[in-house]
């Protein structure tokens, strides 16, 4: 059985290899892995680097206040809005008769 | 203009305004005053004109326009101070202040006179319910207070005579030449927006004719200064006139303005002897290498010595300093006018010339520099019309 003296040998070269190679991998290729599509990200190697190299992400914060459930009314713009209420609450105009000036001004 | 009702000036477009990005503000942000449904209250420490003085409500958001507006001429009037001071001494400044206060004041702008509202010298009030507007609407804000002169000029309001043809024809608005850059004034140093290796430092326009010209009609027209246009005329006098006197018409002069407070109402009030129209060439008062045109239409102002008289004696003891026929640039100008005509239509024609016989008497002295000593003589070997002349 000669043929199959070496086959230990070939497996375990084979496994040094896998294990080279994964271990060469910088952390830009692991993060450019992580951006890739899904296969990629499903794949348990890719997983492991995620969680590795995980890169901080921003997370919205919740508010710290609620927001309000009812809008105060803006009293300026009620009352400026109204027509019928800025005539009726106008100062009386005062009289200032014709102009006195003469000629084009 | 008729003026607007008290309701009118300050009614606001609910509907709309809310939707802008003024609108988000809220009202007491700018105006001060205080939230509450009695007028009173709310009317508390208000400000009615918040985008007066600087800083002012603009310049939170608008910094760079709010801060150099204050040097612009809109703002500062300066340009009415330069005259003033020219014919004047500094004792008497005082009294001037007082009468400018009075009489002329009313025609400074502030930011909201063009962008939301009309200016105060027409009574005031909201354009369109509180909108701003980019370009503020020509006849309720520029010619509201440039009105009896060059908007009527330019509109075509002068009886008999048209208007502008970038009006007419063009449908230009006055910001389609006088730029915003133009409007809204220059900060003391130009570095301070244009940052070029050099420094160049230019102080803010004390007159409406000073520093650089702006706006040019070469900057549209760019033919006529290269000669690629094929009007010989451009050639042989683009140096030494201004567009105007060959493609501006009859525009309006005034004479004997004064000014007093009337007893029986207590009101400002002015008198002018007369408003009439003329067209007449002079040599040009501000010639220099931005201007250096040797003869320009002239208007005559209806300044006079004693035009201030009710604020004092002799306040303008150095009124012969300067011109009474100023430097002029008529908006209505025309492709083809009488002086286009021909040569001789100017040439030979005294008429159209300021000479020492249109002047009073009491203005010879001021008027010096600007008379036309002897119009040009008839051109004699001319039998036809200006060559290169095109039909419209």
């Amino acid at each position: 059985m000669r043929s199959l003296r070496g086959l230990p040998l070939f497996i375990v070269s084979a496994t040094l290899l896998v294990v080279l190679l994964t271990s060469c991998q910088t952390a830009a290729s692991l993060n450019a892995m992580n951006g890739q599509a899904l296969h990629a990200q499903n794949s348990p190697t890719t997983v492991a680097q995620e969680k590795v190299s995980q890169v901080e992400t921003p997370v919205a914060e919740s508010p710290a206040e609620e927001l309000p459930t009812e809008i105060k009314p803006d009293e300026c713009l009620r009352c400026h809005s109204n027509q019928q209420r800025l005539i009726d609450t106008a100062k009386p105009e005062k009289e200032t008769g014709e102009s006195e000036s003469k000629g084009v001004g | 203009m008729a003026p607007l009702e008290p309701w009118e000036k300050v009614l606001v477009n609910a509907e709309k305004f809310p939707q802008t990005v003024h609108g988000h503000i809220p009202c007491t942000n700018c105006h001060a005053g205080v939230q509450s449904s009695e007028k009173e209250t709310a009317h508390t420490g208000l400000i009615a004109r918040p985008s007066e003085g600087n800083p002012n409500a603009c310049s939170d958001c608008h910094p760079n326009v709010a801060s150099v507006y204050a040097n612009s001429l809109h703002a500062t009037q300066q340009g009415y101070w330069t005259v003033l001071e020219a014919r004047s001494t500094p004792e008497n400044h005082p009294a001037l202040e007082e009468m400018f206060g009075n009489h002329c004041a009313r025609c400074h702008s502030s930011c909201g006179d063009c962008h939301v509202g009309q200016p105060a010298s027409v009574g005031g009030g909201l354009f369109d319910g509180h909108l701003f507007t980019r370009t503020p609407p020509m006849t309720r804000s520029c010619t509201a207070c440039h009105g009896s002169r060059v908007g009527n000029e330019y509109l075509g309001k002068n009886e008999g005579y048209p208007g502008d043809v970038h009006f007419r024809e063009g449908r230009m608005n006055c910001v389609n030449c006088h730029t915003n850059h133009e409007l809204h004034g220059q900060p003391a140093e130009c570095s301070q927006c244009h940052t070029s290796p050099q420094e160049i430092v230019l102080a803010p326009a004390n007159h409406r004719y000073a520093g650089f010209q702006s706006p040019t009609c070469e900057s549209c027209h760019p033919n006529v200064t290269l000669h690629t246009d094929n009007i010989e005329m451009h050639i042989v006098h683009g140096a030494d006139l201004s567009c105007q006197v060959c493609h501006s018409i009859t525009y309006t002069s005034c004479d004997g303005c004064h000014v007093a407070i009337s007893e029986k109402s207590g009101n400002p009030f002015f008198e002018t002897e007369g408003t009439y129209f003329t067209f007449l060439i002079g040599r040009n008062p501000l010639r220099s290498f931005t201007r250096p045109y040797k003869y320009v239409p002239l208007r005559h102002i209806p300044a006079i010595s004693d035009s201030y008289a009710f604020y004092g004696e002799n306040l303008l003891p150095n009124f012969n300093v300067l011109p009474t026929w100023a430097y002029a640039t008529p908006h209505n100008i025309q492709r083809k006018t009488p002086q286009t005509e021909s040569c001789n239509a100017c040439h030979g024609n005294s008429a159209l010339f300021l000479t020492a016989d249109k002047v009073r008497p009491e203005e010879l002295e001021a008027n010096m520099p600007v008379i036309v000593p002897a119009v040009p003589a008839p051109i004699p070997t001319e039998t036809s019309p200006i060559e290169g002349a095109t039909s419209p």
